[in-house]
């Protein structure tokens, strides 16, 4: 877009980019020193050794196996990003192309939704658990955090269904299709990198969340990885950095790579959500 | 009263959901695609409105004695322990070794006995429990105690006082500890102290004759004389604890006026936040200190760069497994790793030490929802042994909490554990009060102020008055 | 995307609706909605206001289960503790510098710089810049702290050192600048999306008659790409305001609001201190949900005032189809 003798005509970017990315640059360089040497003096290894992935063979008592705290993790990540999908894109859908009273109020709501400090909440969200039996249930768990998910879905959602042109839509009204199949059959499967991106964008959040799975679950045979990373820094008193560095990278690892392979989709996110204020 | 305020709110709420229900629209909520989601009995916000399709909580099976236990890894014994004994007594034991943290423990505990979903023991601080027996959350054992005399006798009785709270017995001690002031015998010798000298630290520091005057200035020379590099002389708790009040203990602090109400002296707490901030200013400890990672706290003092230095006896355990093994482990610490008692402020006065006992609470039926609390104390005295207890005291270097341990083989082989034991005679605990933690909270924020020189020690002491104060009311005695 | 980034649509080619069409409109609206919205009323707008109750009582950990109503004492404590002041200009600093110069102007920046340069090298530096977002924050802590740790560990001083610049923990000689780095770091990507697809948006026609015209890269942006990414701007700042003002969970590992006396404790952190930890057990909830319901009461005055000051109404877009 920008010209090639426009930009080929100085590094001056490059230098600047390297200089403002730097601190990243040395610090998850630092991160995978970090897995595999006992102690690090900067950026120097004292000795390298395997013994902080050890984990992924060698399973504590306590913890069980790391492949099973994996797959609840999975899990409960997947189930978010489905949840959170299907409700946002239900909802979205209303708010792009339906004149519905109080549209508006509902539209100004989902933003100021996001200045209540969600986690500050989680007492009084255990009352509403514990009312509706959900108290120690997964399904207590997703929902809640589909919940606290879903004022960005929306919002990012409607930007999507904004960019479909309507005339498809307005030909399938026309022969009396019903709303929800139009939703279902025409819109959704065009907006498909939206649906990819904040598939995505939940899965990662459901994939590092820590705080409501480890409060509202009791029995710890559900554990995930966020968890089982924060209780080796809890106020334990033998944090072995190098070990917590090493289970850190293997908890980032799958996000990364589902992320090096739909980065595209994810950059969308960003450009539906701005939609709607762009 | 409250619970009807959140049912009339959750109503309405109800209704919708039941609308929401009918419409078909959210088949996406009812199918959770969730593994345990159905045997959890959460299927969807509608259909557990109807009590009918509530399935108990998953705390497994009803007659299995539960335990929690805020533990590490090598504290498992703690867990355990309970599990063990339960199987003797041929009860099902279903045991929790939680390493993540103090604080989101007690708060997911705190959650579950609200539900009455908790486990039938709880493992921990003596601290809780004031709270949580005021809350009616576990239950007073004298009688149980009582009963069992062949055992609990040999409670060393010292720990008993930890757990007393509103003239009644809470717990059973699992642990406890010394807080030794660490010193590097090798510095010592360098600063050209005789043998003689080194060996009789302890004792000088037990009898007062030397005090924390004289630990500073023998930093301070130690530092002068290029034995220790600057603010390598004496290092405390990097971290918040409670650590810090034996320095208010020995100036003659105290944090319990005798009739249950929290103290603060203002006299002692001066003296006590002047002395952290002249071991900054004394160059024996570095500026900007709070707060240093204690990975590299241990990775320092065990690598032998500091004079003196203050923790924990479990730190022993910790430093041989975890950051001296490549040196020779305990061989090597105890070369040149010595320990006393926390020196007095004033000359004259014994050294001091404090202890944090951890205790095993019984859970009430509010909290558990059951009623095998007599089965539940039975495992607790079945794992209260010598055998058992040692287990935990020997793999984490805790001290011993029977005076039947105390003569066993493997405990007395143990010179760490040995050496220590006899400073339970002088140790002090934390009050078993309601509002410490929120006592503790103004009063560490402030200290901290004090050691950095962000506030003269004067300042910081009519600060945390104040805000003791506005937060406790009469609640706290100011002395 | 293109084009209304730029033109917001006209008014003019909405047919006007009437009334019943609006009812009907309505009808099915709920039909959508409603799953999402009983969502959030139940576990979003139901526990604000359980939690507005919970401010008005002395729910402590001991009185738990049975709390008593105590009117607004817990405000009037809150408004009277010592810190409070102390705590509200922390706030403010916090939020404000970050976002300058992070949340919006490192991520204005690093969007300019990598649409800039090629395509893939772009790419490659916003991936960088995406990394803190998915790195668990314990681990993302635990960098910076073996970056800015003490000598000989800490990368910072191997750097610093030959400079002649005495060695120190960064995180306690300097507690807001990293404060300030750690979050600007993860809050600078968001923006950086945003302004990225912006720009890109933007027709290849403007940015080629801007240099016929003879101008520099640097007059280019100030005058041609700048005016047109106001919304985006406006956007980026009001959400990440919010954000900002409610996130607490790096403070909370990187310092835990000192060193020394609430120094870099913010509201939301005190909040969270009060509401949901306490070292030694007893947990204020009363005390702490006053804590979170102001910042939720400046959080929605804010986002209020910013809808009405920015026309944010006006940016909502129409609907394309409310008829038929």
């Amino acid at each position: 877009m920008i010209e090639e003798r426009f930009r080929a005509r100085n590094i001056l970017p490059y230098l600047l980019l390297l200089l403002l990315t730097s601190p990243l640059l040395v610090g998850y360089l630092w991160l995978i020193i970090a897995t595999f040497s006992r102690r690090t003096f900067g950026l120097q290894p004292d000795s390298l050794t395997l013994a902080n992935w050890q984990f992924l063979w060698n399973f504590d008592t306590w913890q069980g196996s790391i492949w099973a705290v994996t797959l609840n993790t999975l899990l409960l990540a997947a189930g978010l990003a489905i949840v959170v999908v299907a409700l946002s894109s239900l909802a979205g859908y209303a708010l792009s192309r339906l004149d519905f009273i109080g549209r508006r109020a509902f539209m100004s709501l989902t933003l100021v939704l996001h200045a209540f400090p969600s986690v500050t909440l989680l007492i009084a969200i255990y009352f509403v658990l514990r009312e509706l039996r959900l108290y120690n249930t997964i399904a207590g768990v997703i929902l809640v955090k589909v919940a606290l998910e879903m004022p960005l879905g929306m919002w990012l959602m409607k930007g999507f269904f904004d960019n479909v042109p309507w005339d498809i839509e307005r030909a399938a009204m026309v022969d009396g299709a019903s709303r929800l199949r139009i939703w279902w059959q025409i819109v959704l499967p065009l907006i498909r990198p939206g649906i990819a991106a904040l598939a995505i964008f939940s899965f990662i959040s459901g994939w590092n969340e820590f705080l409501i799975p480890y409060t509202f679950i009791l029995s710890r045979q559900r554990a995930t990885l966020a968890v089982y990373l924060q209780q080796l820094v809890g106020d334990s008193r033998f944090v072995d950095y190098g070990q917590v560095a090493a289970i850190g990278l293997f908890q980032m690892l799958p996000v990364l790579l589902f992320f090096l392979f739909t980065q595209r989709y994810l950059l969308n996110i960003y450009a539906g959500g701005v939609k709607g204020g762009a | 009263m409250y619970r009807k305020h959140v049912s009339g709110l959750l109503l309405a709420m109800l209704l919708l959901l039941a609308a929401c229900g009918t419409s078909g629209a959210p088949p996406t909520v009812g199918g959770v695609p969730a593994p345990s989601a159905a045997a959890s009995g959460g299927a969807s916000p509608a259909a557990s409105a109807s009590p009918t399709e509530v399935v108990p909580p998953a705390k497994g099976d009803k007659s299995a004695i539960s335990v929690w236990a805020q533990a590490n890894n090598v504290e498992t014994a703690r867990a355990e322990n309970i599990d063990s004994a339960a199987q003797q007594l041929g009860f099902k034991a279903e045991a929790i070794a939680d390493p993540t943290g103090w604080g989101d423990y007690k708060k997911k505990f705190l959650l579950a006995a609200d539900s009455g979903q908790a486990p039938d023991i709880i493992l921990s601080g003596h601290e809780d429990i004031a709270p949580w027996g005021q809350a009616g959350y576990i239950i007073p054992l004298d009688d149980l105690i009582n009963a069992n005399q062949e055992t609990f006798k040999n409670i060393i009785p010292e720990l008993w006082k930890s757990v007393e709270w509103n003239g009644k017995r809470w717990g059973i001690p699992q642990d406890t500890e010394a807080r030794p002031l660490w010193y590097n015998k090798q510095k010592l010798a360098d600063l050209g102290w005789s043998q003689q000298e080194i060996d009789s630290l302890p004792d000088r520091i037990k009898s007062g004759e030397f005090t924390l005057d004289d630990m500073i200035a023998t930093a301070k020379q130690a530092v002068e004389k290029g034995v220790v590099k600057e603010g390598h002389g004496y290092w405390h708790r990097p971290t918040k604890g409670s650590d810090f009040y034996q320095y208010y203990f020995a100036y003659g602090g105290a944090l319990d006026d005798g009739s249950g109400k929290l103290l603060f002296d203002k006299a002692a707490a001066e003296k006590w936040f002047a002395f952290q901030r002249r071991v900054v200013e004394e160059g024996i400890t570095p500026k900007n200190f709070i707060g240093t990672e204690s990975k590299i706290w241990h990775e320092t003092v065990t690598s032998g760069e500091v004079l003196f230095f203050n923790g924990g006896v479990w730190n022993f355990a910790d430093w041989a497994k975890n950051y001296t093994k490549d040196k020779g482990g305990e061989e090597y610490l105890y070369g040149f790793v010595g320990w006393a008692l926390q020196p007095s402020g004033e000359k004259g006065k014994p050294g001091v030490t404090l202890s944090h006992p951890l205790v095993y609470m019984v859970t009430s039926e509010k909290a558990s929802g059951e009623q095998q609390q007599q089965d539940a104390f039975k495992a607790v005295t079945a794992a209260t042994t010598p055998e058992l207890n040692n287990k935990h005291a020997l793999g984490s270097a805790h001290l011993a909490i029977l005076t039947t341990q105390l003569d066993t083989p493997d405990y007395k082989a143990n010179k760490i554990l040995q050496g220590t034991a006899y400073m339970l005679e002088y140790t002090r605990f934390l009050p078993n009060n309601a509002d410490f933690g929120t006592y503790d909270d103004i009063v560490f924020r402030a200290m901290s102020a004090a050691e950095n020189g962000e506030m003269s020690p004067a300042e910081a002491v009519s600060m945390v008055a104040d805000e003791l104060q506005t937060e406790l009311g009469d609640k706290v005695v100011i002395k | 995307m293109a084009e209304s980034t730029v033109h917001p649509p006209s008014k003019a080619l909405v047919a006007q609706p009437t009334l019943s069409h609006r009812l009907r409109a309505s009808a099915t609206a709920l039909l959508f909605l409603l799953p999402a919205a009983a969502l959030v009323i139940t576990f979003f707008i139901v526990p604000v206001i359980i939690t507005l109750y919970i401010s008005m009582t002395d729910m402590s950990t001991s009185t738990f289960s049975d709390p008593n109503f105590i009117g607004l004492q817990n405000y009037s404590r809150m408004f009277r503790s010592g810190a409070m002041g102390k705590i509200v200009r922390n706030t403010v600093f916090y939020v404000g510098t970050t976002l300058a110069l992070f949340n919006v102007g490192m991520a204005l920046v690093i969007a300019l710089l990598t649409t800039h340069i090629p395509r893939r090298s772009g790419a490659f530096f916003r991936a960088l810049w995406l990394l803190p977002r998915i790195t668990p924050s314990v681990v993302y802590i635990m960098i910076w702290k073996y970056l800015a740790a003490d000598a000989p560990f800490g990368v910072f001083n191997q750097v610093l050192q030959p400079l002649g610049i005495a060695p120190e923990n960064w995180v306690l000689a300097a507690p807001w600048t990293m404060v300030i780095l750690v979050n600007g770091f993860i809050g600078a990507s968001f923006g950086m999306i945003i302004f990225t697809s912006a720009i890109e948006s933007i027709p290849e026609s403007y940015l080629h008659a801007s240099r016929v015209d003879g101008a520099t890269a640097l007059q280019t942006i100030r005058y041609v790409i700048l005016p047109l990414l106001r919304w985006p701007l406006l956007f980026v700042m009001t959400y990440q305001t919010l954000s900002l003002m409610t996130s607490f969970e790096q403070i909370l590992l990187l310092t835990d609001g000192g060193p020394g006396y609430y120094t870099t404790e913010t509201w939301a952190l005190q909040a969270y201190h009060r509401a949901l930890s306490n070292y030694f057990g007893n947990v204020n909830f009363g005390l702490g949900a006053a804590l979170a319901a102001v910042l939720v009461l400046i959080g929605v005055i804010l986002a209020i005032v910013y809808l009405r000051v920015f026309r944010f109404g006006e940016l909502v877009q129409e609907p394309k189809i409310e008829t038929l």
